[in-house]
């Protein structure tokens, strides 16, 4: 704690303090700026002060920005090229999928979702032994069984393909996607777009066994996910893993 | 989502931003982009320069996550420092626009709720507050003002009709003061 505390640079002259409050004009906060590079104690004070003002900062109101923020981020940073081919498969297989399959698999996912308890889901072929790459989610409208959006799982990657079905959401309001592991909170796996596939990172430590038992669910939320970490809007679509053959 | 899990996955993704990893910058932008937008605006008064300011700050998230040291800062107190930085590097670059008024800011930092989702250790905030409250509430003002304006000394004292010299003063005892408070 002793290294975290700020050298009494001058009693008169607390220039680190001023810094980091931000009254200093721009030539001596060009020098402020060249002594946090240049001397690592100067530097301490600076995050020191920074650490404890930073708290006046949660009076002011957050602003969600425009939706047009973020794309030019992610162009800029090359978010677009990261895709893994290898994901891409599993997309395709499911959009390849038939009409027919995927109310199958609707029904029994949503049997699974809305019964109370155990009741085991319906055994509609004989279960074949799976070595299974990928367990897949079908999430769906909780009152139309309408399926909404297909997520896989890419254990190899760590990743989650999610390919959208059928995703309707109000006007104005964007599809957040959030993982429930059993007895926990919902975690935020961020805002999803209705009408292309994507591979988002499972967050740490939702990598095991945990993610087959955890519930899937997306809500309406405003543009840019959910202001406050936690749900906001209704459900508009759930589900859960089950093994693929 | 408790303060402390949200904090530990926040830092989590800014270790994988370090990694480059963009759906870490992702998940960063969606818990904090409100927050850091909020920060910009308040200092900037303009939309449109906190949009760019607000770009700047994750294009550095990006280029500098592994500078961050969450055994050192928490991840919103270093988002936040950033982005009211570079805020304030943008106003002076200008010049000393004003376009505040004076009873706004005064205003805000009793009325406004508590605004953050990210809460922070509640400890430190009401340590701080508590430090403010021991000095003279005139230059508690002060500090406020220029927290949440993020104006030179200069404009701070035309804002508040105060001397230079004065308003240089108050500052600088106050710091000083703030210091050996916090400290003790």
């Amino acid at each position: 704690m002793t290294d975290a505390l700020p050298p009494h640079d001058g009693e008169d002259r607390p220039f680190a303090g001023e810094y980091a409050l931000g009254v200093l004009d721009a030539d001596e906060r060009a020098e402020a700026q060249r002594r946090i590079a240049a001397e690592p104690a100067f530097a301490r004070a600076v995050e020191w002060w920074e650490g404890r003002l930073a708290h006046l900062a949660e009076r002011i109101p957050p602003v969600e920005p425009p939706v047009t923020v973020w794309p030019r981020i992610a162009n800029l940073v090359g978010a677009a090229a990261t895709q893994k081919p290898s994901a891409w498969n599993n997309v395709r297989l499911w959009q390849g999928a038939s009409a027919g399959a995927l109310a199958l698999a609707a029904a029994s996912v949503v049997a699974l979702v809305i019964t109370p308890r155990p009741a085991p889901p319906p055994a509609v072929a004989p279960v074949k032994p799976p070595p299974a790459p990928a367990e897949v989610a079908l999430i769906a409208d909780p009152t139309t069984k309408q399926p909404a959006l297909v997520a896989t799982l890419d254990h190899a990657a760590g990743k989650l393909i999610l390919t959208p079905v059928s995703m309707k959401m109000p006007a104005g309001r964007e599809a957040e996607l959030w993982i429930i592991p059993e007895g926990q909170k919902a975690i935020s796996l961020g805002v999803i777009p209705g009408d292309a596939p994507k591979a988002i990172a499972l967050p740490a430590g939702l990598t095991g066994a945990g993610t087959y038992t955890a519930l899937l669910a997306i809500t309406d939320e405003p543009p840019g996910g959910s202001p406050t970490g936690v749900a906001t809007g209704s459900v508009r679509a759930a589900g859960k893993f089950q093994q693929t053959e | 989502m408790d303060a402390d899990t949200s904090r530990a996955l926040l830092s989590r993704a800014i270790a994988r931003v370090a990694n480059r990893d963009p759906d870490a910058l992702k998940y960063v932008y969606r818990h904090t982009s409100a927050k850091l937008f909020g920060v910009c605006l308040r200092i900037l008064n303009d939309r449109e320069e906190a949009e760019d300011v607000l770009q700047d700050v994750y294009l550095t998230v990006w280029n500098k996550a592994d500078r961050f040291d969450p055994e050192r800062a928490s991840p919103i107190t270093w988002l936040v420092s950033l982005a009211r930085n570079r805020s304030i590097d943008r106003i002076r670059a200008r010049g000393g626009r004003v376009m505040t008024v004076v009873d706004e800011a005064e205003a805000l930092p009793d009325g406004a709720p508590l605004a953050s989702t990210l809460i922070e250790d509640e400890d430190d905030r009401r340590r701080l507050e508590g430090c403010l409250d021991q000095l003279d509430p005139k230059h508690a003002g002060a500090v406020r003002t220029a927290f949440f304006e993020g104006v030179t000394y200069e404009a701070l004292a035309n804002m508040l009709s105060v001397p230079l010299g004065t308003m240089k003063s108050w500052i600088r005892r106050s710091l000083i003061s703030l210091r050996a408070c916090l400290e003790a």
